[in-house]
């Protein structure tokens, strides 16, 4: 398998769905598998078009992907030196800055960072809006389920009351 | 919000407790399916055993409560113990542990035949 050739003061110009320019370093950038395998595949010249994100949700991915990115450089110098203790304390500021980072955006904002992460496949992101996506749903009721991600219900009324007779345990 | 691609939904719906999954059965038959499908009940099984790995149920003698301990935790950090509540349908005596699989208990009540399936997530 080829690496990529990623230096670390090449930078890629990423354009959002509303025509925006990004910049961002190479190293930065392979947090996103779509953005690592462009560069395997070395077709990162130019700006590189990210049709289904819009700006405000790019700033956002890459402020993510900065901070995680300075972090994991902190990391592996602490690593070398053996402090163990100072690695422990990173990754907890590191969980509370993702917590304040999530907790900061409203729904829309969720929405999007969830889809956009998923397009640009970057796993840890991803996985981070979807837990806030999670902790938002938990307690709904299926009616406000509906109407939280613009569903209509495909049951006839009949079908809905014989799954909810089966599971009237989840509904006390 | 608006409408979530599947593949979304599956990423969402897994970290869920099964309470919540039973109740969105009913949102749409696409979900219904989801949450009813094999690969998913599989996915979340696996999910439900991490967590459950270091904790421990406990019953308390002639208590109605039961108890879930953090193993990782508890030495040091008793505020990891939480108590749940089992909210038995009618009042009983006492509570006999029958068996556990796959992170449910398996209760009796003793009064009478009536089995109750216990789970925490």
């Amino acid at each position: 398998m080829s690496t990529p050739s990623v230096s670390v003061n090449r930078v890629l110009k990423l354009k959002s769905s509303d025509g925006e320019i990004f910049e961002v370093k190479q190293t930065v950038a392979v947090q996103s598998g779509v953005l690592k395998q462009m560069m395997e595949d070395g077709c990162t010249e130019g700006e590189i078009p990210l049709n289904n994100v819009d700006s405000p949700t790019l700033a956002k991915i890459i402020e993510w992907c900065n901070k995680h990115h300075d972090n994991d450089v902190e990391g592996r110098v602490l690593s070398e030196e053996r402090e163990k203790e100072k690695e422990k304390e990173k990754a907890a500021d590191m969980k509370k800055w993702e917590s304040e980072f999530i907790d900061a955006l409203n729904r829309d904002e969720i929405y999007f960072l969830l889809t956009g992460s998923n397009y640009m496949d970057i796993k840890e992101l991803l996985d981070c809006a979807a837990q806030k996506v999670a902790d938002m749903v938990k307690g709904k009721t299926p009616e406000a389920i509906r109407e939280m991600f613009n569903i209509q219900s495909d049951f006839t009324e009949e079908e809905e009351e014989a799954i909810r007779k089966e599971n009237q345990w989840a509904f006390d | 919000m608006s409408y979530l691609p599947l593949e979304l939904v599956d990423e969402i719906l897994w970290t869920l407790p099964m309470k919540s999954l039973c109740r969105f059965k009913c949102v749409s038959k696409e979900w219904l399916n989801l949450i009813s499908s094999t690969h998913f009940v599989k996915m979340h099984l696996s999910r439900t055993e991490t967590l459950g790995r270091t904790r421990l149920r406990l019953l308390a003698n002639g208590m109605w409560d039961l108890f879930s301990v953090d193993l990782e935790t508890v030495s040091y950090n008793d505020d990891k113990i939480t108590m749940l509540g089992l909210n038995f349908p009618e009042e009983c005596a006492s509570i006999t542990c029958i068996g556990s699989c796959n992170g449910l208990l398996g209760l009796s009540t003793g009064f009478n035949t009536d089995l109750f399936v216990f789970t925490e997530y």
